[in-house]
């Protein structure tokens, strides 16, 4: 660099111009291809199909004149496919998996539980010769998520949410999924949310004092967890031990349909025997002064009979020890139903933030101002206050169903079925019969 | 000789100490979620949702210390706790504090390999969420141990 500093300022200042001009230029230049946007998506997506269509015909066998054409499909299409088929004379034949084959797998739902299969896909899938729970676990989940988020402002708002989103948008797939889902979670935690009387906390109550001075009381339909928390502790276990009992009901399903008649009186009626008899005996004398001896008879017997029972695969020595090790199982138990007190746990802090929040507005002022302030600093708070709870709700309401009931029966590892379809990038290609 | 009151007010402040946990964890997590970001910027949002996991602790010890307020009257100004009462109030901030600190700094570990797995595997990001919120379980029963306490102080 030669001259003064000014001069080469100068010729820099004049270069960096001269470059944003360029760019100027440049940009309008993109700008004026963007009409052919449109087509090079649509272009882009044509050869994807063409490129996938290929890929697939690659994998046939064929002579000069013939291809033959081996894959997988659900019992429900064969009558679609037999009737393709058909039409283009085809020879076809269906056969069912042998005992060998890895099958892949589709979940099939009833209509309600639908959404739901974005849990058990979030997981694993269930091996072809497992047992697909969706349809039972959907219903705990919308309970237990309502449970824990349990407030009906905070409900309402999340199926609102929900609804808006699925109207305005097309999704599909999992976001599809997840968005009904929620709004079925939302219900249920209006549900919650009026038997404890919590709309957005005790905001009704706090807008009354510190607005016009009055005192309202909401009564709830049920019992107010924040006055009576032991209370809902218990029923938060006694949902936890319905949960558990219905995972093993699955158990001896599928044991029962595999001939493994002992397997499924020994792991899990025995079970229920125990923990029905152990409830009873702790739980039993506030129902009826006769049901703790009923229970304490039930609890002894199911423990001696897993005493003797748990050893059954072992040889000698290890008879004995293995009994031993099944007893020892029932410390997994507790763990399990204890693990259901997050029910309460999360379904309380849920309402003392809401509070909290209520109560941040309310101490600005009274009238006018702490109407105002109760109404900004509730937009605010209750947002957060939901987010973070919405969140703790799916996560640990997914949790219950991975951890205590699929850890009961479920066999994973199933691969998934995904059939040759239109894979396109930009463009969603929608048959006209199917967008009505 | 120490006041109720002073044993209560004590036990709140104890127990607002969960947040020290929480600190550290969504710490951990976010010094990973940047590195994870440095690669796909995209996945902020999904990052974000794992490094705010950690953060439950400190809304737990939060959440006690307003029982706690609300219980012993201290908002409403007519705060009038018994020695007795005032040290089952200080019992019932330990656990969420002490628990909240290391399970924190845990749920925080596990969120950070939870946004690793992330970055290499996206799919797979469900079974991240569901690790980290193992570590959240005793968080809850220590925060569950602290209600019960300081539900049953006959306040």
């Amino acid at each position: 660099m030669t001259g003064t500093a000014k001069e080469n300022a100068k010729q820099l200042k004049e270069k960096i111009e001269k470059c944003e001009k360029l760019m100027k230029q440049i940009e309008e230049q993109i700008a004026r291809l963007y009409p052919y946007n449109e087509g090079l998506k649509c272009l882009e997506d044509a050869l994807i199909l063409e490129r996938d269509t290929e890929r697939v015909k690659s994998g046939f066998v064929r002579t000069e004149r013939t291809f033959a054409l081996k894959g997988w499909l659900p019992v429900q299409a064969q009558k679609k496919i037999a009737g393709v088929l058909e039409e283009y004379g085809c020879w076809y034949e269906f056969s069912p998996p042998d005992d060998e084959e890895n099958v892949p797998v589709m979940i099939h739902t009833n209509t309600f539980s639908t959404p739901f299969e974005a849990v058990t896909e979030m997981y694993s899938l269930p091996d072809y010769r497992g047992f697909d729970p969706t349809d039972i676990f959907s219903v705990f989940y919308a309970l237990f998520f309502g449970l824990m988020l349990s407030d009906a402002g905070y409900g309402f708002v999340l199926f609102l949410t929900c609804a808006i989103v699925l109207h305005k948008y097309a999704l599909e797939g999992m976001t599809y999924k997840l968005f009904r889902m929620f709004e079925i979670c939302g219900l249920a935690t209006v549900f919650w949310g009026i038997l404890f009387g919590s709309y957005f906390g005790d905001f009704a109550e706090t807008w009354a004092r510190t607005v016009f001075g009055k005192t309202i009381d909401i009564k709830p339909l049920w019992f107010d967890p924040m006055e009576d928390p032991t209370r809902l502790l218990i029923f938060s276990l006694l949902f936890g031990i319905v949960h558990l009992f219905t995972a093993m009901g699955i158990d001896i399903y599928m044991k029962v349909k595999r001939g493994r008649y002992m397997d499924a009186f020994c792991d899990d009626v025995v079970w229920y025997i125990t923990i029905t008899g152990a409830g009873l005996w702790i739980g039993g004398g506030t129902l009826s002064d006769g049901l703790p001896g009923i229970g304490k008879i039930l609890a002894i017997l199911g423990l001696v009979l897993l005493l003797l029972t748990g050893g059954r695969h072992n040889k000698g020595i290890r008879k004995v020890t293995g009994g031993l090790g099944a007893v020892y199982n029932i410390t997994g138990w507790i763990s399990d139903i204890l693990s259901y007190a997050r029910l309460l746990a999360l379904g309380l802090a849920t309402g003392v933030i809401a509070s909290v929040v209520n109560l941040l507005g309310a101490m600005i002022g009274t009238g006018v101002k702490g109407a105002a302030a109760l109404i900004l600093i509730g937009i605010f708070g209750h947002l957060f206050s939901m987010a973070i709870n919405v969140l703790g709700a799916f996560v640990h309401s997914s949790r219950l169903q991975y951890v205590e009931f699929f850890g009961k029966f479920y066999e994973d590892g199933g691969e998934p079925f995904s059939p040759f379809h239109r894979n396109t990038r930009y463009i969603r290609l929608v048959k006209n019969d199917e967008r009505n | 000789m120490i006041s109720g009151n002073a044993l209560a007010l004590l036990g709140a402040a104890i127990a607002a100490c969960a947040g020290i946990g929480s600190g550290l964890g969504v710490g951990i997590a976010g010094q990973t979620a940047a590195g994870v970001l440095a690669d796909d910027p995209k996945k902020f949002g999904k990052t974000l949702l794992l490094q705010a996991l950690p953060g439950t602790q400190g809304i737990y010890g939060l959440l006690m210390t307003f029982l706690i307020f609300v219980r012993t009257g201290f908002f409403s100004g007519n705060m009038d706790v018994s020695v007795e009462q005032g040290w089952f109030v200080l019992a019932s901030g330990i656990p969420i504090a002490l628990i909240g600190i290391w399970s924190g700094i845990g749920q925080g570990k596990a969120a950070a390999a939870g946004i690793m797995l992330l970055g290499k595997r996206p799919d797979q990001m469900a079974k991240g969420i569901i690790y980290a919120a193992m570590v959240e379980t005793y968080a809850i029963f220590g925060l569950l141990i602290s209600i019960l306490i300081l539900f049953n102080s006959e306040l």
